[in-house]
Parts: structure tokens; sequence; C-alpha cells
């Protein structure tokens, strides 16, 4: 457990050095921003997203995401477009029950939802992510704190535009809550709620480094041990990175769904399946 | 010179007459050592000569022992032997002591010895013998050491022998009592033989003989009577030893005279010691040689010998008795009998009727043959005997008993049929008496059978009694642990249970209509079984949910979820856990809804325990296959085969 805080303690000490640096590099730069913050008015999306996650190992597993995400059109709320298209992969490696890391690398494709924009329809984006996730059981009720640190090389929809570089800094706080039994098991609600604050860095941040801070609460259902199934909503807001007096906004419906198939022959899964146990 | 050849001539002369006999008759040898005669072992000297390998005693004879560690630690049987022989026969002056010592430790030194003080018992006898039998006078005395000095005699006889029978005085006394007498010169007692009691003043008891022939008993005591024996004139006698058989005769004839008196006996008593003490002698010296130490007193009784077909007659008596008794003690010690007397008339009957025959015929039949056994019947008249045997006892084949439990004055005659009727009123004679002893086995074989039918249909009843009370507490038990376990029980298993429970209920009800009561004890005892069966079926049933339970358990694994980072159980091999749980378990509840009975109840109590076992066998076995022929199959039949079979070790 101590040696779990000290990676947690370690971890938040490296964020916060990397952000307040960002913030010094930000007073140096010229900017133009409205007198008071401005929030757009909130779109609507739908994301719907697979994750999967592959046993490989009594310790590894490959993480498997795949996310379609909507947007709305004029016509259309929620579900008018398709935006993007997330691939993620990742090795991640079980170090105990309360603690696993992960790295792996993100292929996005962005789709132009700019209706009028005669630029291109698609563009990718590339990420290298690595991961730290705390689960810790209180009661009944499973606490997750994640930190996700994603390194992305992305460009704008106009032709032989350059890719910019930027540094993600994200945490998120989960709470699983079932619902109708005393532990998460098959067969079981749960809700969850989450907080999840997405920071930036990066040359081309000057005025917006909190990208995004996600509300969301899912209804989740265990169906087995390998699949469960989720859907909720989400408000998000953020600092437009054109311009940091500038806020987004969105609602957003997520539908999930977990599996986490294990394709090793049974007698490499007994015992060590159990982990600490 | 001269002198000197003629002492030389003496000495030859003196050796040859002092060895002659040893050269002619064998060489007389000595043995010094262990020896053992009868119980006494300890150390010998004695002189013998051998004979045809028989070996013969001559000359000195000393045996002894006493052991004066025993004597000190413990206690010590001491005994001195010491006397002659004469070619084997004991001659001359002979000592026997016998001695049981203990020490009280305490020792003295006197004259260079050490002395030790001794207390116990010293038995002394000693007197001549002549040709290995007594002659002269003969002292026999026991007294009591204390301190190593005679504190008092207890016993002590002195008889006189003359080549071995009794003649002349004897007394006999003991602590109490002091017997004189005298016998004839043949060894018959005669005249008067006093009993003296050491407690009071004079004699107390007179037996007068007259020529070896008591005729009769004084006593001298407050009641100072004359108690006849035998007083008439007899035309046959017959000489026998005064021992116990004669005092058992005795004590018959003042029977048979009518007289009611007893005399003291204390001269049995003494006499009785006596010959222990003679007989104890007479051991020892029949071991050594040609001897016989009994003093033979002897007396003369009536004699009225039974002649060989008397013989066989008594005889025949003798086993109708024999076999009579066995018969009364069985039915007297029948605790059965002796408990249905006293409710059922017919039983209190045949019992009172049994009663009496022992008393009436078997109880003086006892009396004759222990006088046969005794041998003493030849020494009384037998017309008397007979006549006081059976005074006032039935001699009639007609024996009445009381029939009626609570009416004393009803009685019921009895004659066994098919026997001949006798009614002896005169004078009965041995033929009579063996009649009476045919019909007195014979009634009491008759009411014995009759009584045994009796309770052998009194038993059946009673065992009809206990396997209902069973039946009832079964049942009793059956229903209440259905209907409590109905109570908590999942209600898919209530209407198997309650058939169960209803099966048991009409089971008892056609028991209740059976009317033959043979049948009803083989139908009651099947019923029992199978109630047995039902209630182990009832709990095999009520154990089904705890059984589904654990089979749930065992087929499980633990999962890791890496999305809430928990474990989590899963079911694993479904298709054998629904199988057993949605096809067989269900087919076993049907079973017992629509084919319950006594067979079907004990092979669903296996079915329902193996089939468990073997699933719960399955969870760690490869069963690939099984799974995938259990996932079209859904014949319940089918299903168990196929759990009892088709399993193989996991190889890990």
């Amino acid at each position: 457990m101590k040696n779990l805080i000290n990676i947690f303690t370690c971890i938040v000490a490296l964020l916060w050095m990397s952000f307040s640096t960002n913030l010094q590099a930000q007073e140096t730069t010229e900017t133009v921003l409205p007198e008071e913050s401005k929030y757009k008015e909130p779109s609507t999306k739908t994301w719907i997203n697979t994750y999967g996650n592959i046993r490989i190992s009594k310790r590894l597993f490959w993480i498997a995401q795949t996310h379609f995400r909507f947007e709305e059109t004029e016509d259309t709320p929620f579900v008018g477009q398709v935006a993007q298209i997330y691939n993620r992969h990742a090795i991640g490696y079980l170090h105990s029950k309360k603690f696993n890391a992960s790295l792996g690398g993100v292929l996005r494709l962005n789709f132009n939802t700019d209706e009028s924009s005669t630029d291109r329809n698609l563009v990718p984006e590339w990420r290298i992510w690595h991961q730290y996730q705390f689960a810790v059981p209180l009661s009944s009720v499973m606490i997750y704190h994640r930190l996700r640190i994603e390194h992305r090389w992305t460009q704008g929809f106009e032709e032989n535009s350059d890719y910019i570089f930027r540094n993600r800094w994200r945490y998120m706080f989960r709470l699983k809550i079932p619902l109708n039994s005393h532990k998460l098991k098959p067969k079981t609600f749960y809700i969850a709620p989450e907080t999840e604050l997405i920071m930036q860095s990066g040359k081309a941040v000057v005025a917006s480094p909190m990208e995004d801070l996600r509300l969301t609460t899912t209804l989740g259902y265990i169906l087995t041990p390998r699949l469960t199934v989720a859907a909720g909503a989400m408000y998000s807001q953020g600092q437009n990175l054109s311009n940091g007096g500038e806020y987004k906004q969105s609602w957003a419906i997520r539908c999930h769904l977990y599996f986490s198939p294990d394709f090793r022959k049974v007698k490499n899964k007994l015992p060590e399946i159990h982990l600490d146990d | 010179m001269n002198h000197k050849r003629q002492t030389s001539t003496f000495l030859f002369g003196l050796l040859l007459v002092l060895f002659f006999p040893s050269f002619v008759l064998g060489q007389i040898k000595n043995y010094s050592g262990a020896y053992q005669i009868e119980n006494y072992i300890g150390q010998a000297d004695y002189n013998y000569y051998v004979v045809e390998k028989d070996t013969l005693l001559d000359g000195t004879f000393k045996m002894y022992r006493s052991n004066l560690d025993q004597l000190i630690n413990k206690e010590d049987s001491s005994f001195l032997i010491q006397g002659n022989f004469k070619d084997n026969y004991a001659v001359g002056n002979w000592l026997f002591q016998f001695g049981e010592f203990k020490s009280d430790k305490i020792s003295e030194l006197v004259d260079f010895q050490y002395r030790v003080n001794i207390n116990g018992i010293q038995e002394e006898a000693k007197g001549d013998l002549e040709n290995g039998k007594p002659n002269g006078l003969w002292l026999y005395s026991v007294n009591k050491i204390k301190n190593s000095e005679i504190e008092k005699t207890i016993f002590k006889s002195s008889i006189e022998f003359n080549r071995g029978v009794p003649y002349k005085n004897f007394s006999i006394e003991n602590e109490q009592n002091t017997l004189v007498g005298r016998f004839l010169r043949n060894g018959l007692a005669h005249d008067q033989w006093s009993l003296f009691s050491s407690s009071a003043m004079g004699a107390d008891e007179d037996w007068n003989f007259s020529d070896g022939i008591l005729k009769n008993i004084q006593i001298n005591d407050s009641r100072d009577k004359r108690i006849p024996i035998y007083t008439q004139t007899y035309k046959n006698t017959k000489t026998i030893t005064l021992d116990k058989r004669y005092l058992k005769a005795i004590q018959l004839q003042i029977a048979l005279n009518g007289s009611d008196t007893l005399y003291h006996g204390n001269i049995e008593e003494l006499l009785a010691q006596n010959n222990a003490y003679y007989t104890k002698i007479d051991g020892i010296l029949s071991k050594l040689g040609n001897n016989n130490f009994m003093p033979e007193l002897k007396v003369k009784v009536p004699y009225y010998p039974l002649d060989s077909i008397a013989t066989k007659t008594i005889h025949a008596i003798n086993t109708h008795y024999t076999n009579a008794t066995k018969i009364s003690k069985s039915l007297a010690e029948n605790t059965q009998l002796n408990i249905l007397k006293l409710s059922d008339s017919e039983i209190f009957y045949w019992y009172n009727l049994a009663t009496t025959i022992s008393t009436e015929f078997v109880q003086p039949l006892h009396q004759l043959t222990t006088y046969n056994s005794e041998e003493i019947l030849e020494f009384v008249s037998r017309k008397a005997l007979l006549k006081s045997i059976w005074k006032n006892k039935i001699r009639s084949s007609k024996i009445s008993a009381a029939n009626k439990i609570n009416d004393s004055s009803s009685v019921k005659a009895f004659e066994r049929p098919s026997q001949q009727p006798f009614n002896f009123n005169k004078n009965l004679n041995l033929d009579n008496v063996k009649q009476m002893a045919s019909y007195t086995e014979n009634s009491l074989r008759y009411i014995q059978d009759k009584i045994l039918k009796k309770l052998t249909k009194e038993e059946r009843q009673k065992e009809l009694i206990t396997i209902e009370e069973k039946l009832l507490s079964q049942n009793n038990t059956l229903a209440s642990y259905i209907d409590s376990t109905n109570a908590v029980i999942s209600k898919k298993y209530v209407p198997a249970l309650a058939i169960i429970k209803k099966k048991s209920e009409e089971q008892l009800s056609s028991y209740a209509g059976i009317k033959d009561k043979a049948l009803k004890v083989t139908k009651g005892e099947a019923i029992l079984k199978c109630n047995k069966s039902y209630y182990l079926l009832a709990t095999s049933i009520a154990q089904i949910p705890q059984q589904i339970d654990s089979v749930k358990k065992t087929y499980v694994d633990k999962i890791w979820n890496p999305f809430t980072a928990t474990l989590m159980n899963d079911e694993v091999k479904k298709q054998i856990t629904n199988a057993y749980e949605k096809v067989v378990i269900p087919h076993f509840l049907e079973e017992v809804e629509n084919n319950l009975d006594c067979l079907q109840a004990e092979q669903l109590i296996t079915q329902i325990k193996t089939t468990n076992t073997n699933v719960l066998a399955l969870r760690n076995k490869d069963t690939h296959k099984l799974e995938r022929k259990l996932k079209r199959e859904q014949d319940p039949k089918v299903i168990m085969e196929m759990f009892k079979a088709n399993t193989k070790n996991r190889d890990h």
C-alpha cells in the first residue's frame, strides 16, 4: 500500500511540475483574451465505446478499445454524424489487485464535422499513452483513481497542415457502486459517477491548459465476469485551444461495452488467475 | 596268635550274618534327597530295595520340610513323617506332624542357637502300625500353638486298634464336644456311645448300640427324650461302615418311625472330623506302600435288598422323575407364563395344574430318588417308606386345580387323556410309583404343550403390539419431519415430501385392514422396513437444496475482472450443473410424486446420493465431451448414465 502511495505521489508531482512550466510559458505569450470567459452553447454527442481487455499472461493483458464518437448535426442531435473513431491499444501490466499500469498507442481518425468546411474530411491523430490506475475497495464500493498521460500528434483538416505536439495530463476519479448486490459480481447493476480533468501542454497550448472537464454518470450491468454493459450521460466543458477565454460545452450519451476474454488454456489460467489471493 | 585267628573268624562270621539278607533279597539302597508324596514336598531319607522293578521300602523312613525363610517372611507349612517299613509295609512306631506356622520375627540367642517363636496349628498323629494297619493306641491331636507353646487342643482322638479293627474304648473330642464309646472285637459299635458337651454338665446324647445295631438315641437335654431307631428284630442285617450314608439311613429311619425329634448331630460332626484326619494319614501311607490306615468303624443296619426287577423299576422311576422335573422347572421359570397367568384364566389353570402335579407327584418322587441316590433305600422297609412318602399326597390320576383367577373356589378336574387312570388308595408298591411317575411326566408334557401353544399365540400378539407401536412412532416421526421440513424448504420440494407422507399413511391403513395375525406380523415388518426407506428418502430430498448449492459453489471459478479490478465468481461447466439441477433433480421429484413405492424409494435414495457425489467429482475432470453431449440431452436417465461414466482425470 505504501508502495502504491509513493507511485501515486511521484506521478502527481511530475504532472504538477510539467503543468507549472507551461503556466510560466503562457505568461510570455501574447494572447487576445475576452474580458470574460465565454461559454459556447453545449453541443450534443454520442459515444459508443468498446473496451477490450484481453488476458495474455498472468500479469499482462492487451488493451483493445474502439470508440465511435458521433456528434450532432443541425438536423440531428447526438448522432448526426461520425466525429471520431478511436483505436486504442496497449499492453497492461497487473501489478496487483489494486494497481495496474499500461502503455500503448492510439490511432484516432478525426472526421471533419464542420459542415461548411471544404477541407479534408478525415485526418489521423497519433498518440502514445500510458496510464496508472489505482483501485481502492471501500465497503461494497470500488474507488478508482486513473492517471493517464498522452503524447499526441494532431493536425488540422487543412491540406498539408503540420502536426502539432501536445501532452495531455488526465486524472479521473471514478466510483462503482453496486445497486442490487453487496459487491460487484455478475448480474449486478452498478452506478458509476466519474469526473475526469484533462489538462494539456505543448507549444500550441498558450491560454487553454484545461482541455476538458468531464462529469459522467453511467449505469452498468455486469453480465458475466467477462462482459459488462453500461450507459450514461456526460457533461463536459473545456477551453478552446485557440482562445483560452472561450469554453466549449457538451452533453454526451455514452454507451459502453466492456469485454475481457481469456483465451489462455485452462491449465495456464489456474491457479494464477487468483493473483494475490 | 590263636586268639588272633579266633577273632578274625568271629568277625568274618558276624559280617556274613549281618549282610546275608542283603545278598539274598537284593541290595538295600538308600535314598536321600527331594521327595514328594501327594501335596507334601520336602526332603526324604529312606531305605529300599528293588524287586522286579518295584521299589519296596524297607527300613527307616523320614520325610520332612521346614523353611526358616518362609517362616520369617510369611508362613511356613512344615511336616515330618517318620517311621519304619518292612517289605513295603509300614511297621513299628510312626509319627506324623503337620504344622502351619507364622513367626513373630523376634529371635533369641540361646546356647549358640537362634530361637524364633512360632504361632499356628500343629497336627500330630502317633501310634504303631502292623502290616500297614494301625495297631494299638493311636492318638491324633490338633493343637493351637502360641509363642511356641500349646495354647489349647482343638481336636483329639484316641482309638485303639487291633490290626486295623477298632476295639475297646475310643474317644474323639473337639473344642465343643467329646464322644466316648466302645467297639466289639469285630469292630462293631456296641453299648453306649456318649456325647458330652463341654458347655454343659453331663452327657448330652447317648447312642445305644447292641451288637452294631443302633437301638435308640437318648437325648439328655431338657427334652429328655428317647428316639427309637432300629427297635425290631430284623431278619436280614448288613454290616456297613459308620459314615455319612449310615447317618442318613438313621435319619430316614427316624422319619419312618414317625418321630419328629431331632438328635444333636454332633456325633456326626466329630466322626466326620476324625475321618478327615485319618484320611490324610491314609493318603500318605497308601502312597508309600501296602498300607490301609482307614479305621473301619462298623455298624449293622436292617437290610431289604432290591432285586434286579426292583432296581429296573427304580431306574425307570428315576428317568420319569428327571424328565418331569425338567418340565416343571422350565414352566416355573418361564417369566412370560408367570405374568400371563395373572390375566389369562386358561394359562392360570394350566399353571395351577402344573404346580399341583409338582407338589403332589414330583416332590415325593424326588424324595424317593434322593434316597436311591444316597444308597439307603435298602436299609428301610419299602412299604413303610412309600407309605410315608405318599402320606397326604394324591395317588389318583384325577387332579384338580383352580381355573378362575378371581374365584379360588372354582376348580376344574384334569385327567390326562389316553393314559390309564389309576387310584392307589391302599398300600403302594414300586410298580404303582412307576405308573405315577410315568403319568406325572406325561401330564406335565401335555400341560407344557398346551401352555406353549398359548404362549406362542400370546407372543405373536405381543410382537404385533411392538410392531404397531414402532409403526405409529415411525409414522409420527416421518410426518413431523416432513411437516417441519415443508415449512422451510423451497416450494418445489413440498409435493414430493407430501407424497411420501401420504404413502406412509396409506401403508398403515392397509395394514390395519389385515385380519390374519401371522400376515399382519409379516406385513408390519415389511412396512417398518419401508418406512425406514421413506424416512431416508425424505431426508435425502430435504438435502437436495443444499446439494444443489454445494454443486453451484463447486462449479465456480474466480475470474479477474480488469474493469472493476475485482475477482468475480464465474459459473463453469454449466451444461453439467444445468443438467443436474434442471433435469435430474426435477426427475427425482417427479418419480417420487408419480411412482413412489418402497423399492423405488430405496433406488431414489441411492440415485440422489450417487448423482450428487458424481456431479461433484466431475468438477475437476476433463468433461469437454460430456458437456457437448449434455447440450443435446434432455432424458434424465441418459444424463444420470452419463454422470456415472465418460469421465477422465484432468491432466494438470
